[in-house]
């Protein structure tokens, strides 16, 4: 088997232990008394674990598509020739704030914002827009500025180069970072339920308390596998854009 | 600026007193020269006499601090910059290609922006894949990398070529390409300028690529001109010691790089090789040709250590076959009549018949001298 055929057998086999975790009861409680068997109370109750992921992947999905959206524009806007100005403080505002623990911005969002979900999804979007910024001015600073002068030669507008050349051209690196402020949402959405804001948090959080190690791991597992999943489908599609370092030999 | 095929294909570029400078710096200095239709001006100087940036004022890449660049009679900066770029082929070392596009979309490229349609644009990408010598169907869909460095040059000239503008601007268009690879390139870029006739900026570093493409140089130094004149005339008569210094002390080599054979050579004595050959007939030669019956040369019968009559075929010397072909430069010409033991060597066409030969008397009449 070449390492590509066991990476993709061993991505098959987690997505369906992840959906059977999620969606099997039998099979979580099976697994759960595997790992500890003189654990008497292995299944969360209050709330269905597949409940706690839809919540939980609302807050990512919304924060994720909010600091996709506004990222792409900062980093785009910084790297115009009105923007410019704008791109050092950009770059260190974005590293700075990502010096920050979620913890603290979730402290900072919820006397503003309130308890529960919306300041959960702030402080996620806050969280999330950092790799976009990031990775889009970075991929938009590596074109190679004799190709955007051959396209500004051939007669396209600034829009046009934008969208026909610089954009094309730092998809992959501008996916990655993405790809990068998911994870890292998926991971830190967990602390949310800290404010009530539900999702796998929530299970993680009333084993804490409970010292109930099966419910920590219920909620750390899934979170996990959740990540590992959506890492998995972003790699594929990173693969679809163009890659600098691609080497073509026929 | 042509747009539609019924305009007029007229296009003349002027540079009158151009300055550009930043900040303090000056990259040209009241620079003015004028290139006539249908015709290629080479830029040429050591780095950073302002050549490439001569160039991109034509564009609008620059903007001139002082004077004015005309295209026409109408000074650029009235046209918008896109309009005027869609207008004007532009050819930049083979990192020009977009690389995450297709051959074929590289060169629809500026076809798109005007809006053509993809089906006419797909044509026209076989049109010009054809012109350049790439079989359409095996380039269209690669992609720049896949490209050998002399293809990607082409397709760069096959781009700048697609909405048929009346002007190229080619800024060191060969300079990636191996030496080898150059002079091809350079040999099919003047065979197909010799049909589309654009009016045509070629930036060179490249005395030998400039002498070859040119019908007029344009010489640079530190920003200002410094000779302006058709290549032989640059390299027959330098106008200062920078000049002389720059072409070189071989430019009298170089220069015959612009002179045609055909136009030079004087007629050819040849025998048929059954013939009888009579040194007495032929008193005022040192070497007759033989050929046969179609004219084609077989090889030269030098006079000196043979018998006053003989057969042709008898006399002949085969070893003494070497010849340059018509379209070749004096410059070709001459190494070959250093390469042989005669004093001169003989003219064949395409299908090798014997047309006439060079001697050095031709070599030394297209070279300028006080003293002959």
């Amino acid at each position: 088997m070449t390492s590509r055929a066991i990476r993709t057998t061993f991505q098959i086999v987690l997505l369906l232990f992840l959906l059977l975790f999620v969606y099997m009861l039998d099979f979580r409680l099976g697994v759960l008394r595997l790992l500890f068997p003189a654990q008497r109370e292995l299944i969360y109750q209050r709330v269905t674990l597949p409940t706690l992921v839809i919540q939980h992947m609302r807050m990512v999905a919304i924060s994720s598509a909010g600091a996709t959206v506004v990222g792409l524009f900062i980093g785009v806007a910084v790297t115009r020739p009105a923007g410019r100005d704008f791109l050092p403080l950009a770059r260190d505002l974005s590293s700075f704030a990502q010096t920050f623990p979620p913890a603290a911005v979730l402290a900072l969002a919820f006397p503003v914002l309130g308890f529960g979900f919306q300041p959960t999804v702030a402080a996620l979007f806050v969280f999330g827009l950092l790799p976009v910024i990031n990775n889009t001015i970075s991929g938009i600073e590596s074109v190679d500025s004799r190709i955007v002068e051959a396209s500004v030669g051939q007669g396209m507008t600034q829009r046009q180069v934008l969208f026909r050349t610089e954009l094309p051209l730092s998809a992959r690196v501008i996916v990655a970072g993405i790809r990068t402020s998911v994870i890292i949402n998926i991971g830190t959405a967990t602390i949310g339920s800290t404010i009530g804001a539900g999702g796998l948090g929530t299970v993680i959080i009333a084993g804490l308390v409970r010292n109930n190690t099966a419910f920590v791991l219920t909620g750390a597992i899934t979170a996990a596998g959740i990540a590992f999943v959506v890492d998995w489908v972003f790699g594929r599609i990173e693969t679809l854009f163009y890659d600098p370092r691609e080497r073509v030999t026929t | 600026m042509g747009g539609t095929g019924a305009e007029a294909r007229y296009s003349v570029i002027e540079f009158e007193n151009v300055s550009k400078h930043y900040g303090s710096t000056v990259a040209l200095d009241d620079v003015s020269f004028t290139v006539p239709d249908g015709t290629v001006s080479v830029l040429i100087g050591p780095s950073g006499c302002g050549k490439s940036t001569s160039l991109k004022l034509v564009n609008r890449l620059l903007e001139p601090t002082d004077g004015y660049v005309r295209v026409d009679g109408t000074p650029v900066r009235e046209f918008p910059p896109q309009i005027l770029r869609r207008g004007i082929g532009y050819v930049i070392q083979s990192v020009g290609l977009l690389p995450h596009m297709t051959v074929e979309e590289n060169i629809g490229l500026v076809p798109k922006l005007l809006g053509r349609h993809k089906r006419d644009r797909s044509r026209r990408a076989g049109e010009l894949l054809d012109l350049i010598g790439l079989s359409p169907d095996e380039y269209r869909n690669k992609y720049p990398i896949q490209l050998s460095g002399g293809e990607a040059q082409r397709v760069g000239v096959a781009r700048a070529l697609a909405a048929d503008p009346p002007i190229l601007l080619m800024d060191e268009p060969f300079g990636a390409v191996d030496p080898l690879n150059r002079e091809t390139l350079q040999q099919e870029f003047i065979s197909i300028q010799r049909k589309l006739r654009k009016t045509v900026i070629f930036v060179t570093h490249d005395l030998d690529e400039a002498v070859r493409v040119a019908d007029r140089i344009v010489l640079m130094r530190d920003g200002k001109v410094v000779q302006t004149g058709a290549p032989e005339e640059i390299l027959g008569a330098p106008a200062n010691d920078f000049v002389r210094e720059f072409v070189g002390s071989d430019r009298a080599l170089k220069r015959l790089a612009r002179f045609i054979v055909g136009d030079f050579m004087i007629d050819a004595p040849s025998v048929d090789r059954g013939a009888r050959l009579d040194w007495n007939e032929y008193r005022d030669f040192e070497v007759v040709y033989v050929t046969d019956d179609h004219r084609r040369l077989l090889g030269a019968a030098p006079r000196n250590g043979r018998a006053e009559v003989s057969s042709a075929g008898d006399a002949m010397d085969d070893a003494l076959v070497g010849a340059v072909s018509l379209g070749s430069t004096l410059r070709d010409a001459l190494a070959e009549i250093l390469n042989t033991e005669l004093a001169e060597t003989p003219v064949v066409d395409e299908h090798g018949h014997l047309v006439g030969r060079i001697t050095m008397t031709e070599i030394y009449s297209a070279t300028p001298r006080r003293i002959v």
